[in-house]
């Protein structure tokens, strides 16, 4: 364990002081981050004049005159530290494509529609790997067990374009149950106050809303959980069976302690290494969303950074993958804080 | 009548290597108030027959054929939901390493309260951590440790709170399985000392698994002896000490230092046998020193010598 920081005379409680370690290290890890994104966007050929003309011809003294503008022709370590220098004011910038769109703008716009996303793609993931993985875990050995792990295998090597089409095919196309595309039907109306649709149509009392919101959330939710929870399948398995195992189980039963109550106490135990994974597995679910959006047509990020890098607006893409970053870093700091407060053994 | 009577257990791991028989043809009568301690050496079955007792035997264990009767009911027989009433109440049992057998996530009073609301015992959580408190002062924990998870405890302490929670619950059989060999020596004198101090308290039938035979002479009643899942000698402990009968007995006496510090310690040359695959005949016979030609042949039946029985061929 890190030793935690004085910060001057103050004193803080182990835990606040191991909350603040933790939350200064997304610091670097966003300067990592942002570096990398900077590099990569100036190796990748293409910049984004070119982007935008497309081929279409204009004389090269135009494009200088461009350059100049959208300050591309600056040194690159200027480039690099002027954003930096933004970003440190909260100055996103403004998109190098459409001119006097602020980044901001776009960044409240869209996430919230993946975070709706990743919410519910998230809880079914954990539910249904909790689920599955528990049943596998208790019915070891048996057809149970051996279905629940065909199930985790198959999920895992899931493509989600693949997933997305197939249940698009099915609930939208042939049963015309369920919307495939968006996320709120043309006809409804909903103010919008999080952005979070479900959320902001409760909040507004907005029942028709509300049920249309979470029919097109159903199938890219869905996709995206079903993908993730494999893994979640496995590792409920492998790390309950260990503790139903494991000496103080078999002591709890010697006590004559009901097996539902016994479970409970295991399941607790099993979790900890299931909260770890969640934090981790909280950047891939973004991934995961990246590729869930372009599938369901749903505005969020991940929809937003494919767009962008198509023409390759530095801005942006660099002002989305900062906040990415800043807000995985957010929940993994939870994520500790959750593991902290479950498992009496660390110590901050 | 006896407390328990176990006949002709047989107990079999179905590994995938083959079937292990851990336990063959038990058969062991225990009558209220002894102190009976199980002696042998490691992988002689001894976990398995205390397991099989409890029903706890892990997987891929079975119960293959026998009887245990518990005051008149076949514990061999019951389902899961009736041997939770058994599992406390009546026999309690207590494990080698007290270090992973409690919950890391929990309070040990809670875990100690648990069990007596379980039970019945009491009716509500306050009455409950109020019992739990009074067992931890009686095993020798201060009562303000109730709040304290086991990390913040050391392996004496937890082994102590282990047993609180199993005498809290007053059961008439208290199964202990090599309860101090995880422990150093001082603790471990001090631990046995608590369990006689229990004993005589409550009333207690022990059964004591060991695989030290010095241990089991200092307090028990009575030592049974098994190698290679079967029982091979069992009597009161002067008579097995001080005259054992079986060659086997005879080696652990003489391959214990404590008892007769005088004599040259010798251990028993050779290796208890794959129980996959045991000897025929009587399976002590590779490393016996007196082994005639019948013993390759057929396994011994038992023979009482004054209290005790043993199965060897040099009595008959
Ligand atoms: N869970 C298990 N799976 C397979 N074999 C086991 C298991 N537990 C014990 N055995 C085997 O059963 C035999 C008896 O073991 P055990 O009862 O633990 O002996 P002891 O307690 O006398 O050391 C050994 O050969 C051991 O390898
Ligand atoms: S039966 Fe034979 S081999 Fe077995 S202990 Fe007796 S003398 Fe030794
Ligand atoms: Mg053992």
């Amino acid at each position: 364990m890190p030793e935690g920081i004085k910060v001057g005379k103050l004193r803080l409680s182990p835990l606040a002081r191991y909350i603040l370690t933790r939350a200064l290290l997304i610091i670097p890890t966003i300067l990592i981050l942002y570096t990398l994104v900077f590099i990569v966007l100036r190796v990748i050929p293409g910049n984004p004049i070119e982007a935008a003309l497309g081929t279409r011809y204009i004389p090269e003294e135009l494009k200088q005159q461009l350059a100049e503008r959208l300050g591309l022709n600056k040194p690159l370590y200027v480039q690099y530290f002027e954003y930096l220098w933004n970003i440190l004011h909260g100055d996103f910038g403004e998109s190098l494509v459409i001119r006097g769109r602020p980044v901001w703008e776009d960044l409240k716009a869209r996430f919230p529609a993946t975070l709706e996303l990743t919410i519910w793609g998230f809880t079914i993931s954990v539910l249904l790997g909790l689920v599955t993985g528990t049943l596998a875990a208790v019915k070891r050995g048996t057809k149970i067990d051996t279905s629940m792990r065909v199930f985790s295998i198959v999920a895992y090597t899931l493509f989600i374009p693949w997933l997305g089409m197939m249940l698009q095919l099915i609930f939208g196309l042939w049963l015309g149950w369920l919307p495939t595309s968006g996320r709120l039907s043309a006809r409804i109306q909903l103010d919008t106050i999080t952005g979070i649709y479900t959320l902001d149509a409760l909040l507004t009392g907005n029942l028709p809303a509300f049920i249309d919101a979470v029919k097109h959330l159903i199938l890219p939710s869905l996709t995206l959980g079903i993908v993730l929870s494999g893994a979640y399948t496995r590792l409920v398995r492998t790390n309950l069976s260990e503790v139903l195992a494991s000496d103080f189980i078999r002591a709890y039963k010697a006590r004559g302690i009901r097996d539902t109550k016994v479970l409970r106490h295991a399941l607790k135990n099993a979790f900890i290494p299931i909260v770890t994974m969640m934090g981790l597995q909280f950047a891939i679910l973004l991934g995961g969303a990246v590729l869930t959006e372009t599938t369901f047509s749903w505005p969020g990020m991940g929809s937003y950074l494919l767009e962008k890098v198509t023409y390759r607006d530095y801005t942006a893409i660099q002002g989305a993958v900062i906040f990415f970053a800043f807000f995985v870093g957010l929940i993994s700091l939870i994520v500790d804080v959750i593991y902290a407060l479950i498992d009496p053994r660390i110590r901050y | 009548m006896s407390l328990l009577r176990i006949k002709d257990l047989n107990i079999v791991y179905y590994t995938l290597s083959g079937p292990v028989r851990a336990v063959v043809d038990a058969s062991l009568e225990i009558e209220p108030g002894e102190w009976v301690s199980i002696v042998g050496e490691s992988g002689s079955g001894k976990s398995t027959l205390v397991y099989g007792i409890m029903r706890l035997i892990p997987p891929p264990g079975r119960i293959v054929s026998g009887s245990i009767i518990y005051k008149d009911t076949d514990l061999a027989k019951l389902s899961e939901k009736e041997l939770r009433r058994i599992r406390g109440p009546e026999i309690g049992m207590i494990f080698q390493d007290p270090m992973t057998s409690l919950d890391p996530l929990r309070r040990i009073g809670d875990q100690i309260a648990e069990a007596l609301l379980e039970h019945g015992i009491v009716s509500d959580k306050e009455e409950a951590l109020e019992r739990a408190k009074k067992a931890l002062k009686e095993v020798g924990i201060p009562e303000n440790r109730i709040n304290s998870y086991p990390h913040q405890l050391s392996g004496g302490q937890r082994q102590r709170v282990l047993i609180a929670a199993a005498v809290a619950l007053q059961p008439k059989i208290l199964i202990a399985d090599e309860p101090t060999t995880a422990l150093d020596v001082v603790v471990q004198a001090k631990i046995m000392d608590l369990l006689e101090e229990l004993k005589r308290k409550y009333n207690m039938t022990i059964i004591l698994i060991t695989h030290d035979i010095a241990l089991a002479a200092e307090r028990s009643t009575r030592i049974v002896v098994m190698y290679a899942g079967r029982i091979v000698e069992d009597g009161p402990v002067d008579e097995i000490v001080n005259d054992p009968k079986h060659p086997y007995t005879e080696g652990l006496l003489e391959s214990t230092p404590d008892l007769w510090g005088e004599k040259e310690i010798r251990s028993i040359p050779g290796n208890p046998p794959d129980l996959r695959n045991p000897p025929p005949g009587c399976p002590f016979h590779p490393r016996c020193p007196k082994a005639m030609k019948v013993c390759r042949e057929s396994f011994p039946a038992y023979t009482r010598l004054n209290k005790r029985r043993v199965a060897c061929h040099l009595y008959k």
